[in-house]
């Protein structure tokens, strides 16, 4: 007997966050340079070197590295910072603030604004409107975050002066009282992740709008609303959902390049800076919160497609 | 005299270069069955489609369509859509493509129910009587079932049950019998009669001789997009002027008025051949499909399968072929053992099994040539070179008459009856033991039919093939099998040689269908 999809696909996102924790650890592992070399600059002496291998625990055999930090993961123990002897997992809720608040208003305005226009441009499919919103949207959709955040910045900040540039000097929780700061990032990450799901909605709906079903109750009688809601978007929702996830996948790299252009204080910066510091044990647990974010919205994904497309149902 | 409700002159369509109709006209009163008569590729779907001021991309129309006086080709869709609005039913010829994949029957039947039906309840009681109308069982089971799980007989029901629910003033019908099986058929045919009775106006677009002499009041022959004969149903068919109604009228399958005049076929068992014994199968869902079924088809023996849809007809067939694999069971070719799923099976064994499609169109891939996907069958088989291969698929085409030129067209360029040759030609190539061909001549027009029947007795003639023919339409099996085999829910009922099946059917299931055939 097959076993049913649902468990089936957690089991599978369940080994996909084994694995992607145990080639963390491993990638960290083999990386170049020592960390003991870092944390004592060019003036430390060998014995100083070695005497804080020891004291990191650096000199163990690989396994037992690896088992100690799976035992320290079993109760939420990602280990301490070798910069700032802080708990890497106090690290990484200082960044998650400015993060989920960064992906979550962007993903608000993408969901609805692609939607809009996934939707109006598919159901006119070759007028000129779909004409028009396709090329810009192709043009947005090829332009780098960097260079989009550089040549906002310069007209936005320097040249208009309406909006501030960077948020150096903020903390996580001072955001909140200066919501201005935020507007240039989220309009970055918007602009390059709303292409590829309006595209994907656009082509969904013209689909079936097209359709000979849809035809056929169109003929029958139903009433334009109907044929929207209840024919034309049921059958493009399936793969938009997959593309959803897509998104904020892309969301999660975007935060990494934009964070570090605008100077805010999130995950994306964190992990920078921490890759810099050769600081192994919060790279390792930033990796994994990317990567377990990355699985859980794709797991959910392939949940809400699955139940979306009836035929995937009885055909695994 | 009062108006017609539909009126259509001198409708013309023209696609790209090609002329689809030509200067039609013709009128359908209030409780009127009007037949349109025509072989494939005559302009019937394109007449269904224009009748409701519909074309297919690219297809221009001219004339004049009226349904009680208001113009359904006006420019203007919004006028378009008022004129015709709830007045209409239609049933496609494909009814698979009308089921939207994303919804569930009820629900859409609900939706089309009309709008007078304000409450629930009373849209729920519309939603029954239209399935009871299309002779489909108004349980909650079936409402809440997709579209991709229900069989192709099933599905042409649910497509009525659309046509029907909107409680229109004119239904037009394209091939509405082709996926039934004979019971069904005869079940819709009443449905259909009851409907005119009440006042509805049918316009009827078939091939099938016997729909038409049943149900028309009047028929009109189309070929090549233009009326080439109308009249009084009765009169057409006892002296057709036209020669082309002639010819179709000479090329309808006919059942023997008794079993005599059929070959009985050699009674000693003969060894070798395909047999089957013990299949069961069950849907993903857990439904139960096929119990202990069994089969057996010596070679150059040629046994017919028959039953409604729905009884497990195609579903032993793919268990054959090992493309559903059979959950319990045996199948044996030559007295050797044959696994139930295919990927298990030898290439040598795979070619021995072959299955044709109903649907000879999703069975070739349309950007390649016929002639490559032939040739393509042939290496995987023998290997030999690339010339060695044409040369087999030549010869192969020759063997199902189609010419050489074939080998050089795309699927879109050829007909639905000569694609089901090539497919044909395809499973030859394979060196097959078995021959399974699964409803081929459902959607053939009768001409084609005919043909195809012959072709197929040819084959099994001039080879040790066995032959098993899946059909729901025993009359135009019969002349050609050995056997019959009749299934019903998933088992096999009665098994007899044909001449005894047609003069003393035993079971009340073949007795039906040797009955509804006879009709």
């Amino acid at each position: 007997m097959t076993l049913a999809y649902v468990p089936r696909r957690v089991a599978v996102a369940v080994l996909q966050i084994l694995g992607v924790a145990v080639a963390v650890f491993a990638l960290s592992a083999l990386l170049p340079g020592d960390t003991a070399v870092v944390i004592l600059g060019k003036h430390g002496t060998p014995e100083q070197i070695e005497a804080l291998r020891q004291r990191l625990g650096l000199d163990e055999p690989f396994v037992r590295r690896l088992l100690t930090w799976f035992g320290g993961l079993a109760h939420g123990d990602l280990g301490t910072s070798l910069l700032t002897g802080a708990p890497v997992t106090a690290e990484l809720a200082d960044g998650l603030a400015t993060t989920a608040v960064l992906t979550g208003v962007a993903l608000a305005v993408i969901v609805p604004l692609a939607l809009l226009i996934g939707v109006t441009t598919g159901l006119r499919q070759g007028s000129r409107l779909d004409r028009a919103v396709n090329s810009v949207i192709v043009v947005l959709d090829s332009i780098p975050e960097f260079a989009l955040g550089l040549l906002l910045v310069a007209l936005f900040s320097l040249r208009l002066g309406w909006l501030p540039a960077t948020a150096a000097g903020l903390s996580g929780t001072s955001l909140a009282t200066h919501p201005a700061v935020l507007v240039l990032p989220v309009v970055v990450l918007v602009c390059k992740q709303l292409c590829a799901l309006a595209r994907q909605i656009r082509i969904g709906v013209a689909e079936a709008n097209t359709a000979e079903y849809t035809r056929h109750v169109r003929t029958h009688g139903l009433r334009e609303s109907t044929v929207l809601f209840k024919h034309v978007l049921p059958n493009a929702a399936g793969p938009s959902v997959q593309q959803l996830a897509r998104t904020v996948d892309g969301l999660l790299g975007g935060v990494v390049v934009v964070e570090a252009l605008f100077a805010l204080p999130g995950l994306g910066s964190g992990f920078v800076d921490a890759v810099m510091a050769r600081d192994l044990p919060t790279v390792q647990g930033y990796a994994l919160v990317f990567a377990g974010t990355t699985v859980t919205v794709n797991l959910l994904a392939d949940i809400a497609a699955y139940r979306l497309v009836p035929r995937h149902r009885s055909a695994s | 005299m009062n108006r017609p409700l539909l009126e259509i002159t001198g409708l013309a369509a023209n696609a790209v270069g090609t002329r689809l109709l030509d200067d039609v006209t013709l009128g359908v009163n209030p409780g009127e069955t009007l037949c349109v008569l025509g072989e494939s590729g005559s302009g019937k779907t394109t007449l269904g489609l224009a009748a409701q001021g519909e074309h297919g991309t690219g297809v221009e129309l001219s004339g004049s369509v009226r349904l009680r006086g208001l113009d359904l080709l006006s420019p203007r869709e919004r006028r378009r859509r008022a004129a015709r609005s709830r007045r209409i039913g239609y049933l496609p010829q494909h009814p698979a493509a009308v089921l939207n994949p994303a919804r569930r029957i009820g629900s859409v039947l609900g939706e089309l129910a009309p709008p007078s039906h304000r409450t629930r309840e009373r849209r729920r009681d519309a939603v029954r009587r239209a399935l009871e109308s299309a002779h489909l069982p108004p349980d909650e089971r079936l409402l809440r079932r997709f579209p991709h799980q229900l069989s192709g007989g099933q599905q042409q029901r649910v497509a009525l049950a659309h046509a029907l629910i909107t409680e229109p003033e004119l239904l037009i019908l394209d091939e509405p019998t082709s996926g039934l099986d004979t019971v069904t058929r005869a079940e819709t045919v009443d449905t259909l009669r009851e409907l005119t009775g009440a006042g509805t106006g049918v316009l009827l677009l078939t091939h099938d001789l016997g729909l038409a002499r049943e149900l028309a009041d009047g028929v009109t022959v189309l070929r090549g997009g233009e009326v080439v004969e109308r009249g009084a149903t009765g009169r057409v068919m006892r002296e057709p002027a036209h020669e082309y109604t002639g010819a179709l009228l000479a090329a309808e399958p006919r059942l023997p008025v008794s079993g005599h005049g059929i070959a009985e076929p050699d009674p000693s068992p003969s060894v070798g051949g395909l047999r089957a014994d013990g299949l069961r199968s069950t849907s993903p869902t857990g439904v139960p499909l096929l119990h202990e079924a069994e089969l057996a088809v010596p070679p150059g023996h040629r046994v017919a399968v028959v039953g409604r849809s729905g009884a497990g007809k195609t579903t032993l067939a793919r268990c054959l072929a090992g493309l559903t694999p059979a959950d319990s069971g045996r199948i044996e070719l030559d007295g050797a053992v044959l696994d139930n799923d295919i990927h298990r099976r030898s290439r040598r064994q795979r070619g021995a099994v072959q299955y044709v499609h109903q649907d000879a169109r999703a069975s070739f891939d349309e950007f390649r040539t016929v002639g490559g996907q032939l040739a393509r069958t042939v290496r995987l088989n023998r290997g030999g070179t690339r010339r060695s291969a044409r040369e087999a698929t030549a010869r192969a085409l020759r063997s199902v008459g189609l010419d050489e030129a074939t080998h050089e067209r795309r699927p879109a360029e050829l007909s639905g009856g000569q694609l089901q040759r090539a497919a044909l030609a395809r499973a030859l190539l394979a060196e097959p033991a078995v021959l399974i061909c699964d409803e081929i001549t459902a959607a053939q027009d009768v001409v084609n039919q005919s043909e195809l029947l012959g072709l197929l007795r040819e084959i099994t003639e001039r080879s040790a093939i066995g032959l098993v023919l899946i059909s729901h339409d025993l009359a135009a099996v019969a002349p050609l099998a050995d056997e019959v085999l009749v299934m019903a829910e998933g088992r096999c009922v009665e098994r007899a040689p044909t001449g005894r099946l047609l003069g003393s059917p035993r079971s009340t299931v073949a007795t039906r269908l040797v009955t509804a055939a006879r009709r």
